[in-house]
């Protein structure tokens, strides 16, 4: 209900703030980021030292990283967005369809202290950055699950049947999940029927279209094993809610959370500001604790606890998790969705 | 033979407080009989709980010599005309009038030969397929009427019918009323508030004051024998003059310039009326009447006649004068007002 | 006389506008999406794409039947539930909570809502520990991710739309209408039948109308509760937006879905129009 009135504050807002011509500091800038427990993070972590040290304040446009896009593309013409987190997928679409910038090391210093894997170029201009790692793992109910499982074939046995949830493509997670389960399962990848036919042998309670319908589902029962984010399985975790999570054997598909400057902003140099503000070891530290996201930004201390939750796991590091080709997954995306439609998503 | 509609000790409170009491009230086959009185009086109560959309709390309501105080109002043998007529405004004339037959179980051809018919006699033949909405207030009127009396009531209530017409249409409308209410020979009951109304449409006037019957009867009868102050008050105009009772129990009257005798007159409060026609304005004393010294102080020139205020000791008493005798009156003229005491009635109530 | 015609103009003008910026615009720059390919060279291949496929055709089936079945439960629920409101409750308080109650569905947020269905509905639901517990079933029955449990779901937040309109249509009629039809020697169920429904009809329609369009073109509320197991057209399009991004597909797949929605409405108006001699 809100959302559409916040936009259209931060609209209004935006557009009577950048109608005179300035050349010197905005009042404000507005940054595109998710929504719950996600936003509160990067508001946290971020943008309220951002507006602490320059004085500029932050207006947060609410939205997931697919929506975002959308909103980028529809206004190419006169951004009113300076500053837009966008998941790993979506980022290479939003570089794509040219709504990003370059990120030039001069104006956000503290490119040289992320890791390589986190900067993500075109050529030689620099499209997103990554600022936080999250994965997809096995995550169940520990006390209707007795043994721990350890392979991602364990959702198909006969004991968790209608008890178990994966993503949908509508979640961003959804397609490339696809993929991940034709990668383990050794199926060629030119050939997805294979891995549709095994996918609607799946007796699953639901198919998440959210992150937030998987913790509703886990939370509630409806749920007892199968597919979710790290971030999500441990905040339930946290909740004293008998939640556990593994990364299988198989091993754990992962991306990130990228930041990227928005191409025509009125507002570039405060937007490359708030870029490096997020890239500072306090700021990914800060991620790291609340959110468990992998820190892409190097020599980065989290507490032993905090370790244990990141994505790779307690001695783990960015090497360890699956980091996909989004450009195939990109070009498979219309015939995933499609496949999925027509084989799974009906009754 | 027993009377159409009978009602026996009829009570109907609403929250403790009294809309009815005790009414007893007989009509008789072809009657046309104005439920009279100033609004608030109960007349409009004493029509619902004929039609059965009241449920009294007591007594009994017999149409035909049939019981039907605990019967709902669609198992009753009479029909209503409504006050702002309730024509149903998603049929057609004819399905309207024809709606009582049909819902009565009337074959089919018989139900349109009676709804021509009704719509013959309202004057409305031909009107048959036109909407509600497509009429003026008086076909509106009309409808109504026919509606009701298609289904050859033994009893037609009608709830202010005419209030809603302009003066002109109302009188031409009282008139085929009346007409037709003869033609079909039905016991009509009409509510009214509009005395004069009343006067020229009803064979009988059932007056109504406070929840109580004041006086039945005819309405010459009632103006001229009014049984209550009400009654004197509400029909005509009339002078009410205060009675004082003395100790030897003969009355006086305006400080005692009248005295009468000791009469069967009723016990507690009386009343005086005297009808303004009642009283001879002269010079000199008229034989066989009674002359009260009296000044003028006001003339009102009414078309036919005149309005005299007269004062006489300290009480304004209004008389009604032909034109003719005005001659030789102005206002402060002392006058002589001549009047018979057997013109003058003492009727219960409080002056 | 122009000059008493300007203010009007301008004042005409700015409804106008709103009606221009928010309804025509973004309508018109969908029409030229599914009319255009992503070049922006004229085409058809999007519908022809659409309407020669059976399976949009099985999904329209589907999200048109849930739709139909949506506005048939909330009229069953709807109108007694109006007359209640209306004919029933003398005391005022009590019908204003219960019109609150009927509408709090609407304000609440999705998560909360979907989470409360979950709770409800689900295999460990209260609904399904009921049934178990009355011994009128043996295993849990599976409400989230099928058909019946989406029109739970819709008729749980659309059920207001019938409630409010046909109890406004039927607090309209003149109660004089019924002691007239009583007076006429109709029964009181003649009466309902005869008057007080056909006038109450064109409340009815108009809700029933306003319930079938929002049921055909939820998103959010078959999303949740078909855990992604059943889809319906709105999906369809949402996908084209949010995951695919081809927006001239989707702008294809609204315009095929508005018209036939339209299309239905016209039919069912038609159809219902009261018979008029």
């Amino acid at each position: 209900m809100t959302r559409p009135i916040r936009l259209a504050a931060a609209m209004l807002a935006t557009t009577l703030l950048t109608a005179p011509a300035l050349a010197q500091q905005p009042s404000s800038i507005t940054v595109a980021w998710y929504g719950g427990n996600w936003g509160d993070a990067f508001k946290a972590c971020v943008a309220e030292p951002f507006t602490k040290a320059t004085g500029i304040a932050v207006n947060a446009e609410i939205g997931t990283s697919t929506v975002t896009l959308a909103k980028l593309q529809q206004q190419k013409s006169a951004p009113t967005i300076d500053v837009a987190w966008m998941d790993g997928g979506i980022s290479e679409l939003a570089l794509a369809a040219a709504v990003t910038d370059n990120l030039d090391p001069a104006a956000i210093p503290n490119l040289a202290n992320t890791l390589p894997e986190a900067i993500y170029k075109s050529g030689v201009a620099t499209y997103a950055v990554g600022t936080g790692y999250y994965s997809l793992g096995l995550t169940y109910n520990t006390q209707k699950v007795k043994a721990a499982p350890t392979s991602w074939n364990d959702l198909w046995k006969p004991e968790f049947e209608d008890a178990v949830t994966i993503p949908s493509p509508a979640n961003s997670s959804g397609v490339p999940f696809v993929m991940f389960l034709s990668k383990i399962w050794g199926n060629p990848s030119g050939d997805l029927s294979p891995t549709f036919k095994k996918i609607k042998d799946l007796k699953a309670a639901l198919f998440f279209d959210s992150s937030g319908a998987a913790t509703n589902a886990y939370q509630s029962g409806e749920a007892i094993i199968g597919a979710h984010f790290n971030v999500g399985a441990w905040d339930l975790a946290d909740k004293g809610l008998p939640i556990g999570f593994v990364v299988p054997k198989e091993g754990a598909w992962a991306t990130d959370a990228r930041l990227h400057l928005v191409k025509g902003t009125p507002k570039k140099e405060a937007a490359a500001k708030f870029i490096n503000q997020a890239l500072t070891p306090e700021a990914s530290g800060c991620l790291a604790e609340k959110l468990y996201l992998g820190p892409s930004v190097k020599n980065v201390v989290v507490k032993p606890e905090t370790a244990r939750k990141l994505p790779w796991g307690e001695t783990g590091s960015v090497k360890n998790l699956q980091l996909f080709d989004w450009a195939e997954i990109n070009g498979l995306r219309a015939r995933v969705v499609d496949e999925w439609n027509r084989q799974i998503a009906r009754k | 033979m027993s009377s159409i509609l009978a009602i026996d000790g009829l009570s109907k409170h609403f929250g403790g407080q009294p809309a009815l009491t005790a009414i007893e009230l007989a009509v008789e086959q072809g009657e046309f009989i104005a439920l009279l009185g100033p609004s608030g009086c109960g007349k409009t109560t004493l029509l619902r709980c004929i039609a059965g959309f009241l449920a009294p709390e007591a007594g009994t309501i017999r149409l035909a010599g049939e019981d039907v105080t605990r019967l709902p109002p669609y198992r009753r043998p009479l029909n209503t005309v409504f006050q702002n007529y309730a024509l149903f405004p998603h049929m057609s004339v004819a399905e309207n009038v024809g709606y009582g037959p049909r819902r009565q179980g009337v074959a089919k051809d018989e139900t349109v030969k009676r709804t021509v018919e009704a719509l013959e006699l309202v004057g409305l033949a031909g009107f048959g397929a036109r909407l509600p909405a497509q009429l003026s207030g008086g076909q509106q009127q009309r409808v109504a009427l026919a509606r009701a009396i298609v289904n050859r009531p033994k009893l037609l209530l009608l709830d202010e019918p005419l209030s809603a017409l302009d003066l002109k249409l109302r009188k031409k409308v009282q008139g085929e009323l009346k007409q037709i209410q003869h033609r079909l020979g039905i016991a009509f009951l009409f509510v009214t508030h509009d005395q004069e109304e009343a006067l020229t449409m009803a064979d009988r006037i059932v007056l109504m004051n406070r929840g109580r019957i004041e006086q039945i009867g005819r309405g010459q009868d009632i103006y001229a024998q009014p049984a209550t102050r009400f009654a004197a008050d509400f029909i005509g105009d009339a002078n009410l003059l205060v009675v004082e009772r003395r100790g030897d129990g003969s009355f006086a009257l305006l400080d005692g310039a009248i005295t009468l005798p000791v009469a069967n007159a009723p016990q507690g409060e009386l009343t005086g009326v005297l009808r303004p026609e009642d009283i001879l304005v002269t010079a000199e004393p008229v034989p066989g009447r009674l002359a009260l010294p009296a000044v003028v102080s006001e003339i009102v020139h009414v078309g036919s006649h005149a309005s005299v205020a007269l004062a006489i000791s300290g009480t304004t008493l209004a008389a009604r004068l032909a034109p003719s005798a005005l001659a030789g009156l102005s206002v402060g003229r002392p006058v002589l007002a001549n009047i018979r005491l057997a013109d003058l009635r003492l009727v219960p109530g409080d002056a | 006389m122009s000059r008493t015609l300007r203010p009007v103009l301008l004042l005409c003008a700015l409804p106008g506008a709103f009606f221009v910026a928010f309804f025509l615009a973004p309508m018109v720059v969908v029409l030229i999406a599914s009319l255009t390919t992503p070049a922006g060279q004229p085409t058809f291949a999007h519908y022809v794409r659409i309407l020669a496929d059976a399976y949009h055709w099985d999904v329209l089936w589907v999200t048109f039947r849930i739709g139909a079945l949506t506005t048939l439960v909330c009229i069953l629920i709807g109108y007694p539930l109006a007359w209640y409101l209306v004919r029933i409750v003398q005391w005022r308080p009590w019908r204003r909570f219960c019109v609150i109650l009927l509408v709090v569905p609407l304000f609440t947020s999705n998560i909360v809502r979907s989470f409360g269905w979950m709770v409800l509905l689900g295999r460990n639901g209260l609904v399904n520990d009921g049934l178990i517990g009355l011994g009128l079933i043996e295993r849990p029955m599976r409400f989230l991710g099928t058909e019946l449990g989406i029109l739970i779901g819709l008729v749980y937040i659309l059920l207001p739309f019938i409630v409010l309109a046909v109890g406004n249509a039927l607090a309209k009629v003149d109660p004089a209408l019924e002691h007239a039809s009583a007076d006429l020697g109709a029964t009181p169920a003649a009466t309902f039948r005869t008057i007080i429904f056909p006038l109450s009809l064109p409340g009815l329609m108009s809700g029933a109308v306003m319930v079938f369009m929002l049921a055909v073109s939820a998103y959010v509320t078959p999303a949740l509760l078909s855990g992604g197991r059943i889809t319906v057209f709105s999906m369809l399009i949402f996908q084209q937006y949010s995951s695919v991004f081809d927006f001239n597909y989707g702008g294809a797949l609204s315009i095929t879905m508005l018209v036939l929605t339209l299309a239905l409405v016209a039919i069912a108006g038609r159809l219902s129009e009261p018979r008029r001699a």
